[in-house]
């Protein structure tokens, strides 16, 4: 963290002495303000985001900047707090700030996109899972660069009934958060859409220690389903995973994508059949944008990646630059008539798409993963045919 | 200058405030302004609180409630004509599909908060000072359990964004200071000096003809709506509302506050919030990095947190009764005049009393 802030301070005492002395010469800079939880729980998903999005700032920098310009960045911890999330960020647009990059997740990055879009900036959202982080929420000026928690659920049904075959599921329902929540809702809408059957869908809440019952009344279906949908994430997951595999309940198990990464699975020994749809994979990516994602990463940070959303934290650099480029400008008019038209715009971490009403990816396709001797391996990328409509997104009827 | 005299303790209180705030405007950055007008936003509660705690005697922990019932209904009325009826399908019907001007929503959602605490007074103020103060503290996490579980009417514990933001830096200090007039006029009004006197000695009080009850149940209520107000400039302050803000951090820092300024008088509230406010952050910038000739410095991530626990500890060991100790700025040269502030000077009278004992 030092280092990064020692970075910083050089990086704007350079900048302000060398617009102090060019200011005739040299073009003024392009201004990214950084909302960003550095301290607070939030922290632990908004750090690695934020250090591959000044990655991708450096290296636009030494490839000669946006439109000729640099890009200068200027980061305030948000603390997770709710007030000083608004505060810092009108802070930055105060500095001058062509655009902001708001926390990732839509309850703690929603008063920093509201600054922005108040101001008539841009902001992106590194990884807000929830569509309210968009036009219909916040305001028009927002977007996020992740794709809605539905689209893990939807790909989960597809895969399992295109490519392997399943036909009846069971869902356990974490039903104390609303991204798992929106994840089964895309679930169970896709699986439908598919002619899939439903043999029966269960609850459970975080502070459930045994899930004992909801294991007894699978045990007590007629004929066992081909599939079970978990939609749950850290740390009622991996416990759940456990009671049912302890209870030799041995179908293919769906996760949602919070289940990726291997540190949790010392705690379940022997898992198979186990699949997670992911953003990406740290070890073993097919793609080879990921790879030199995590190469380049690795090199300026010294260490790889733990979260897979990292990556989401470049691609909100890459595509908002895309855009000025295409824009020619970087006037927030001007740049969102461009992004509301992006249509499978290549990104690294994956085909980007907006429109006017849409401000979060409804296709873009996931790698689905595999637990194979105690780690995650790639099986194949895999992307949805079914797009939630924005009554699924927002779950109107639930 | 009699009349002047007896407004001092106010004017001493406003004036300044508003010559900061005057400053701020004309001098300070965006930045500024949004951290000064939040925290007069917090002045506002403080004070709210300051109106049945510090009078009373009683602390209460669950003024937040009344700040987050009026933050909802705001929201409810002024909120996202768009996104309401989708996400906010549970409210009655002409609120869902209806937005309601602002004054009027602003109006009745202080109403509400203060029918919420008169209602709710009714009950708690019937105990004794410990189990009051315990009691507030439930009547929160109640709100809080229902009002992060209520999907359809407050979207649980997602956030409700896109209030209209109309809360600037005049508009937080002209309610600042309305309430300050408020709760002076409070205090040294018949009801106030009556529970000070049952702050004081609660037998002696009702020897005297004072009821407990009906003394501390007003002054509940009118903190209830002054936290309201809080409440409804909190929203409209930051756009967006969520029940998460309303819970035990916000509350403890209001109360530490309090108590670091002096939990016994209205100038205590005052210096509290504004010392307080100014510690937080003076070294979140610190945090930040600022430069001193060409040098830049900056400390440890975190360390503002800790720096204002030190300074809280050094405070309330060497000030037990908060930097004002209780006490009013009072006109220097005052010839003291009983006749005039009569009622003033008995408590006061009282609680030297008290000290000496």
């Amino acid at each position: 963290m030092k280092t990064l802030r020692h970075l910083i301070c050089a990086g704007l005492a350079f900048a302000l002495s060398s617009s102090s002395a060019l200011s005739q010469d040299a073009k003024e800079p392009i201004k990214v303000g950084f909302a960003t939880a550095l301290s607070g729980w939030l922290a632990a998903y908004d750090e690695e985001p934020h250090k591959a999005a000044v990655m991708k700032i450096e290296e636009i920098n030494k490839a000669g900047g946006v439109l000729g310009r640099p890009i200068e960045y200027k980061v305030l911890d948000t603390k997770t707090d709710l007030t000083l999330t608004g505060s810092v960020a009108s802070e930055l647009v105060d500095w001058g700030a062509n655009m902001l990059v708001v926390p990732p997740d839509y309850d703690y990055g929603s008063p920093a996109a509201l600054v922005a879009q108040n101001a008539g900036l841009i902001a992106i959202s590194t990884g807000a899972s929830d569509p309210k982080m968009g036009a219909q929420g916040v305001g028009p000026n927002v977007f996020t660069a992740h794709s809605a928690s539905q689209i893990s659920g939807i790909t989960s049904a597809e895969y399992a009934y295109d490519k392997m075959g399943a036909r009846t599921a069971y869902m356990l329902e974490d039903v104390s958060i609303e991204a798992t929540k929106a994840a089964c809702a895309g679930f169970i809408a896709a699986w439908e859409k598919k002619g899939g059957k439903l043999l029966g869908r269960d609850t459970f809440q975080k502070e459930d220690a045994s899930i004992a019952a909801q294991v007894t009344r699978i045990k007590g279906l007629e004929t066992p389903p081909d599939m079970m949908f978990l939609c749950a994430t850290m740390p009622q997951g991996p416990a759940a995973v456990r009671q049912l595999r302890a209870a030799n309940i041995d179908m293919p198990i769906f996760a949602d994508t919070g289940m990726g990464g291997d540190f949790w699975l010392g705690g379940v020994p022997g898992l198979k059949d186990f699949y997670v749809p992911a953003i990406m994979s740290i070890k073993g990516d097919p793609r080879p944008e990921i790879q030199k994602f995590l190469a380049a990463y690795k090199a300026r940070w010294g260490t790889l990646p733990v979260s897979e959303f990292s990556v989401l934290g470049y691609c909100t650099i890459e595509q908002w630059t895309a855009a000025v480029e295409k824009a020619q400008s970087t006037d927030t008019e001007a740049v969102l008539a461009v992004m509301n038209q992006f249509k499978d715009q290549p990104t690294t971490c994956g085909p980007t798409s907006y429109t006017p009403e849409m401000h979060i990816q409804v296709d873009r396709p996931l790698l689905v993963s595999k637990v194979v001797d105690g780690s995650f391996e790639a099986v194949e990328i895999f992307r949805n045919s079914f797009a939630p409509d924005f009554k699924l997104l927002f779950r109107v009827s639930q | 200058m009699r009349i002047f005299e007896r407004l001092f303790p106010v004017l001493a209180l406003v004036v300044p405030l508003a010559g900061v705030v005057w400053t701020i405007d004309q001098f300070g950055s965006a930045g500024v302004e949004r951290v000064s007008t939040e925290a007069l936003i917090r002045l506002v509660f403080a004070i709210g609180l300051y109106i049945f705690a510090g009078n009373s005697g009683i602390v209460s922990f669950g003024h937040m409630t009344f700040c987050a019932i009026a933050a909802y209904a705001t929201a409810w009325q002024t909120c996202c004509a768009m996104l309401k009826p989708i996400t906010m399908s549970g409210l009655p019907a002409f609120i869902r599909d209806n937005t309601f001007p602002l004054l009027p929503a602003a109006l009745t959602s202080i109403g509400l908060a203060g029918v919420v605490a008169f209602t709710s007074g009714l009950i708690l103020m019937r105990l004794s000072s410990l189990s009051a103060s315990i009691s507030t503290l439930a009547l929160m996490f109640i709100l809080n359990v229902i009002y992060s579980n209520w999907t359809t009417v407050t979207m649980g514990s997602s956030t409700i964004v896109g209030l209209p933001v109309y809360v600037t830096i005049w508009i937080a200090l002209g309610c600042a200071a309305l309430v300050i007039v408020i709760a002076y006029l409070y205090q040294v009004s018949r009801w106030g000096l009556m529970l000070r006197a049952t702050r004081e000695d609660e037998v002696a009080a009702q020897a005297s003809g004072t009821s407990l009850y009906w003394s501390r149940l007003i002054a509940f209520t009118l903190s209830g709506f002054v936290a309201g107000l809080a409440g409804v400039l909190f929203a409209h302050f930051m756009g967006t509302v969520s029940i998460a803000n309303f819970f035990l951090n916000h509350t403890f820092l209001i109360v530490a506050m309090l108590v670091i300024g002096g939990m016994q008088s209205l100038a205590g509230a005052v210096v509290g919030v504004t010392f307080i406010s100014v510690v937080i952050e003076l070294f979140r910038r610190a945090e930040v990095g600022f430069s001193v000739g060409s040098m830049q410095m900056s400390i440890p991530a975190g360390s503002q947190e800790l720096i204002l626990a030190g300074i809280m500890l050094l405070i309330l060991i060497f000030r037990k009764a908060g930097i004002m100790g209780g006490k009013e700025l009072r006109w220097p040269w005052s010839v003291r005049d009983d006749g005039t502030v009569a009622g003033v000077g008995q408590v006061r009278l009282a609680r030297s009393a008290n000290c000496h004992r």
